[in-house]
């Protein structure tokens, strides 16, 4: 099995690097290719021109070590042997992978263990498998972890503390006390609890803010008590007792203090470690300072760090208590601690069974004020749009969309306009997947003014009565008929012309996002594809592939990909090329087209368009015709399979599919529960599917559904 | 020199409101005395965006196709001029070594190598890059051997974006152990000055503090297993290096010498790139004067392409390395970019003054230190990684080769992307790869290795594992 993997290489210790045992490649790995591989990789008329009868075995000598590492990912990801031939057993597969890894790590290859945690290897549980409908024998639960909170929800913490405290701190702009972390910017969910660490940088930034807001705290109980905001009377009692603080005083801190910053009592155990720090403390440096320590500690303390889901005690699966899951259930769907409701429900035990669980899902699901971003964040990160403002669009390529300089374009605005498209689909909860692939609607300029480069005019469309540049741009891409801004209302959607758009896939947003600097990108779009809604799985890149498509500006993208569709990387590539092929019925803007604009070789060249010293002075271009075609193949539903015309075809086929929104299911697990599925975790994927189609589509039955399932509830060490 | 003399020029500088603490100085006299001194190596990685492109580096009388060629060839510099991008070298000639014809070998470092630029490790493509974190980079690597109560200081600085604070892209002790880059110059301050006006009690009491938050977390090792142990092993391994630094930051003042050398902290707090870049230079040059450190990183763009040389150009970075016009300069990108190298070049020349500066075992502190320049995006922005040109600057104690320009075997490299349209190189297949570089520097600071992060018959191949005997003595 994959877990076997644990050869990271830790060159970093300066030893030679040897195996502990010789690797054995040579009398597994090699026999494995000759029994399952050599028939149709052998020496005559090799399939995809990829020989491997004569493989020794022997990692040293280079070619071999490329085509091991080809090998290794085929056999992994189980795209080879295909379906059509005999099949490994899976004792046979495992012991291949372990010879074969452990022959890389002698080589000096690193296979990332933890890579099998991140959410790109989530399709590698057997979909079958998982959806089989085998019912579960025991409750499995969630692996104890801790599950760093994210910068908002520690951000919107210790906002709030200043606020309640009145403690006159400027937190803004750049005064403000901002997370110590970031999560890396990534086109997988990037908040998953086995990924993040906290290190030196992160403490020491956790000690600055907490220093900052003890030193604030002190300075407020120095005083006469203020007729306003929070005060810990004990606190103050002890500040102001100084040198000659007594341990009664200091003992009379602790619990106050605790129930002030976390609203909970502290346990025994904290009674007695910050009790005796405390009292320490308080006899070395006296009442103020002491009390400044104990504020530092405990604003740096593991809650202000994590979501802490561990278990009560080891064994079987336990259920997280109250106060855990009641933090772990605001933090799944906000950026704050538990609401009040939530709060009450756990201190009166309202929170014991999954009913009274869902219970508090619906309400805050159901709560319009209640501010839930990482339900937003969800889609976001599932269909990835929100990253088009980090596609870079040069110049060149912006003024042959027309536009002029860097005003012309802002990105910001399509992803702001598909989040108000999720929205008004999740206001409506019915269909949400399907909806979302098919709409044919779009909003339009949504960003609010107020967060356009600092206009702060209530009135937008009156003070600026023309559009801008941006604007302009994006009323042309959209193809809407916008005339002035009397005929504009960012709060309505409108539809875009007939034929032209259907679903997230083909907003310009999402587009974008998935498009490069100066082309679209089908690869990029056919791996989304086949992996968020197909369930599949694209083996690693192969560290000898130099992946750069040819610079032949008078091809068309389709013609330039071709190298992908020689018979190495077609095995890979045919994944995903059919099916981001279509959406060349875009542009790399995002543009409905139906031609496609390419370098005119000749007519650059030509004499009328040189200068004095032989250069073109201009690029000029010409449309060629457009191909849009493409196909569905290898998907686990039959149905699916075949030819389209165009992304249209391709996405009506994908909407209506039942098991593109079991994968849909599959990925809101991994991003509720911070991990990717396991087998165990059929039972749970079933139900949320259930609950998702018997309310007709329903996001919030599927958040409910996965909030409350043993998944999401027990922990457990084992 | 004498020690007196020592005194009498770290007092001056004092006075000169230079950022200088005396402690580790004072002790190295004090080790001296007792004959137990060694002098220290020192090594500085500065990484810059972009790529750098071989304009940047070959000495004006050396144009590019001269430097064509299927051998090895070394030029000595004395009678060449530097171009106008390392011109802020020229005093250091002597000392300075250019290199051309290294390849990236298995480093994607296309938009910048992210962790494969120190490690020399293929660590993926695109944003795996900054993610993948598949072993030891060579600044940790000489760390390990150098030493220091900060072994390795890692600064940063985000692109006119002075509102982030860590970011992890450069450097690692190891697969899965990176080390984050501080990209605010006040918060690196205060990691290693902050306890400068401190009390005596001031240490006792962080320590105190720093064991606390430490059994506090530690009592939830038994409650979890393997990644997520090793997830939380991290952070309690972080508490245990704060508190050690704590303690020995606590010696420090024990010895007397803190209280009365607080350098003044950096005001106002530096916001446009070229301020950063100055800011945390300064920071690099005090940590290593005062010998709180003894290995620095800079990474100006954080190993990627992001955000804006502001101070030089608005524009972002990536337009202008696909040599946008910024419209209010009326230049090109590929004009702003030797503007944004000369720049960091500066502040490097200015660190180098500064150790020249500080007398140590009969000569300066410059004799024993060496500058690593070059780019984590190695010749340009979109690259193969054909040539990854590296200014090597000091000798390091006279263990390295300088006063030359090294060309491996190189030749004119066909144009793949417009807009970059600066003549670039291409290093013969069979060079050796930065590795080797890198293996030459663990070699000249005693820390020789068979080789750093190759794979497969390059760990055995003389000419790929190094040292690269062009380049040691």
């Amino acid at each position: 099995m994959i877990s076997t993997w644990t050869i990271l290489i830790l060159l970093s210790v300066g030893l030679p690097i040897r195996a502990a045992e010789p690797p054995n490649l040579a009398k597994i790995g090699v026999p494995f290719v000759a029994k399952y591989c050599v028939s149709c990789h052998g020496e005559k008329k090799p399939k995809a021109d990829i020989s491997l009868h004569t493989l020794t075995g022997d990692l040293s000598k280079p070619k071999e070590l490329q085509v091991w590492q080809a090998v290794l990912a085929q056999i992994d990801s189980r795209e080879m042997p295909p379906k059509s031939s005999k099949q490994p057993t899976d004792n046979e597969r495992t012991q291949m992978l372990e010879s074969l890894a452990a022959a890389m790590k002698a080589s000096g290859v690193v296979l990332d263990d933890n890579k099998w945690l991140s959410p790109v290897k989530g399709n590698y549980v057997d979909h079958h498998l998982l959806f089989s409908g085998v019912p579960a024998k025991e409750i499995t639960g969630t692996k104890a972890r801790l599950w760093r909170i994210t910068g908002p929800a520690y951000e919107d913490y210790i906002d709030k503390l200043i606020k309640r405290f009145v403690l006159g701190l400027r937190n803004y702009g750049e005064f403000r006390l901002t997370a110590p972390w970031n999560f890396t910017p990534q086109k997988d969910f990037p908040d998953y609890a086995s990924v993040h660490r906290v290190g030196e940088a992160e403490i020491e930034y956790l000690l600055r803010n907490a220093s900052i807001v003890a030193a604030a705290m002190i300075k407020r109980h120095s005083g006469n008590k203020p007729s306003y905001g929070g005060y810990i009377t004990g606190l103050a009692t002890l500040i102001k007792a100084g040198k000659n603080a007594t341990p009664e005083q200091a003992d009379a801190v602790l619990a106050p203090t605790f129930r002030e910053l976390f609203g909970r009592e502290p346990s025994d155990r904290e009674k007695e470690r910050y009790g005796t720090f405390l009292r320490k403390t308080t006899a070395s440096l006296g009442g103020a300072d002491a009390a400044e320590q104990l504020l530092i500690a405990l604003l740096c303390q593991t809650e202000m760090i994590y979501r802490i889901e561990v278990p009560n005690k080891a064994g079987t699966p336990q259920k997280l208590d109250a106060r855990s899951l009641s933090r772990s259930l605001a933090f799944a769907l906000t950026d704050q601690l538990p609401d009040q409701l939530l709060q009450d429900a756990a201190t009166q035990g309202k929170l014991g069974t999954p009913e009274e669980v869902a219970t508090q899902v619906r309400r805050i699901l159901d709560d319009p004020k209640a501010d839930k971003p990482r339900v937003l964040r969800f889609f976001r990160e599932y269909f990835n749009y929100d990253s088009a403002p980090n596609v870079f669009k040069d110049e060149v390529t912006l003024m042959k969309l027309g536009v002029r300089g860097g005003r012309g374009w802002n990105a910001d605005f399509y992803v702001s306009d598909a989040d108000q498209l999720v929205l008004s689909v999740l206001a409506q909860d019915r269909d949400v997947l399907r909806e979302l692939l098919t709409t044919t609607k779009t909003f339009a300029m949504t960003i609010p003014p107020q967060d356009r480069r600092g206009t702060r005019s209530d009135d937008y469309r009156l003070k600026k009565p023309s559009f801008e540049q941006d604007e302009q741009t994006l009323i042309k891409v959209y193809e809407l008929p916008i005339k002035t801004r009397a005929d504009w209302d960012p709060k309505k959607t409108y539809d875009f012309p007939e034929g032209h758009r259907l679903g997230l896939l083909t907003h310009p947003a999402w587009l974008v996002a998935q498009s490069g600097n100066f082309d679209n990108h089908a690869i990029h779009r056919g791996r989304w594809i086949r992996e968020r809604l197909l369930g599949g799985r694209i083996p690693e890149l192969p560290i000898t592939v130099n992946a750069m498509l040819p610079d032949e500006p008078h091809h068309s993208l389709r013609d330039r990909m071709k190298v992908t569709r020689e018979a190495y990387c077609w095995t890979c590539h045919k994944q995903m090329d059919p099916l981001g092929l279509p959406f060349e019925q875009f542009d790399h803007f995002g543009q409905f087209r139906k031609e496609e604009m390419v370098v005119d070789r000749e007519a650059t060249a030509d004499k009328k368009n040189l200068n004095k010293n032989g250069e073109p002075k201009r690029t000029i271009f010409k449309l060629v015709a457009l191909d849009t075609t493409g196909d569905i193949s290898g998907s686990p539903d039959p149905k699916l399979d075949g030819p389209v015309k165009d992304p249209f075809e391709l996405i009506r086929r994908l909407a209506a599919s039942e098991h593109v929104e079991q994968v849909f299911v599959r990925h809101a697990f991994r991003y509720f529960l911070g991990r990717n599925e396991t087998l165990a975790d059929g039972p749970t994927l079933i139900a949320a599917h259930q609950a998702y189609r018997k309310n007709g589509g329903s996001m919030k039955a599927l958040i409910t559904a996965l909030l409350t399932s043993d998944a999401f509830l027990y922990r457990t060490t084992q | 020199m004498s020690r007196m003399d020592r005194r009498s020029l770290l007092a001056r500088s004092l006075s000169g409101g230079a950022a200088l603490v005396f402690a580790p100085l004072l002790s190295k006299l004090e080790a001296q005395e007792k004959g137990t001194y060694k002098t220290p190596k020192r090594i500085v990685f500065v990484l810059f965006g972009n790529g750098f492109h071989e304009k940047g580096s070959i000495p004006k009388e050396l144009p590019a196709p001269q430097l064509e060629g299927k051998k090895t060839t070394t030029y000595p510099l004395e009678k060449l001029t530097l171009p106008h991008d390392i011109e802020p070298f020229t005093p250091w000639k002597d000392r300075l070594a250019i290199v051309h014809g290294l390849r990236a070998g298995s480093v994607h470092p296309d938009h910048g190598a992210g962790f494969g630029a120190l490690s020399g490790m293929n660590v993926g493509v695109g944003d795996d890059k900054i993610r993948n974190v598949l072993g030891e980079s060579i600044d940790a690597a000489v760390a390990r051997k150098l030493g220091g109560i900060f072994p390795l200081l890692n600064l940063g600085i985000d692109p006119g974006q002075p509102n982030t604070k860590a970011i992890r892209c450069s450097s690692a002790w190891g697969a899965g152990q990176p080390l984050a880059a501080q990209c605010r110059p006040e918060l690196a301050y205060e990691s290693l000055f902050g306890g400068i006006g401190a009390t005596k009690n001031d240490f006792a009491t962080r320590k105190n503090l720093l064991d606390l938050l430490n059994d506090d977390i530690k009592e939830l090792r038994s409650q979890l297993r393997g990644t997520e142990l090793v997830q939380l092993d991290y952070q309690i391994e972080a508490f245990e290096s704060l508190s050690k630094r704590n303690a020995k930051l606590a010696e420090m003042f024990d010895k007397g010498v803190l209280a009365k050398s607080a350098p003044k902290l950096p005001t106002p707090y530096p916001v446009k790139f070229t301020d950063t870049v100055t800011a945390q230079f300064d920071i690099a040059t005090s940590a290593i004067v005062t010998g709180l450190t003894n290995v620095v990183t800079i990474a100006t763009e954080l190993c990627t392409i992001r955000g804006n040389y502001t101070g030089i150009s608005d524009m972002g970075t990536h337009g202008v390395g696909h040599n946008e016009k910024d419209v209010k300069l009326g230049i090109a990108g590929l004009e702003i970019l030797p503007l944004v190298r000369r720049h960091i070049a500066e502040r490097t020349a200015a660190l180098l003054n500064r150790l020249k500066e500080m007398p140590e075992d009969g000569g300066t502190m410059l004799d024993n230190t060496l500058v690593v320049f070059t780019s984590d995006s190695a010749n340009r922005q979109h690259t193969h990684g054909e040539n990854w040109p590296f200014v090597l600057l000091g000798n390091l104690g006279g263990k390295i080769k300088t006063g030359q320009l090294v060309v491996y075997p190189i030749s004119k490299d066909s144009p793949t992307y417009s807009g970059t349209e600066n003549r670039h190189m291409s290093a013969a297949a069979d060079n050796p790869t930065i590795n080797a570089l890198y293996n030459t520097i663990l070699h000249a600071v005693g820390a020789p290795r068979d080789h750093f992060n190759l794979i497969g018959a390059d760990q055995k191949n003389p000419a790929m594992t190094g040292p690269l005997k062009e380049l040691l003595v």
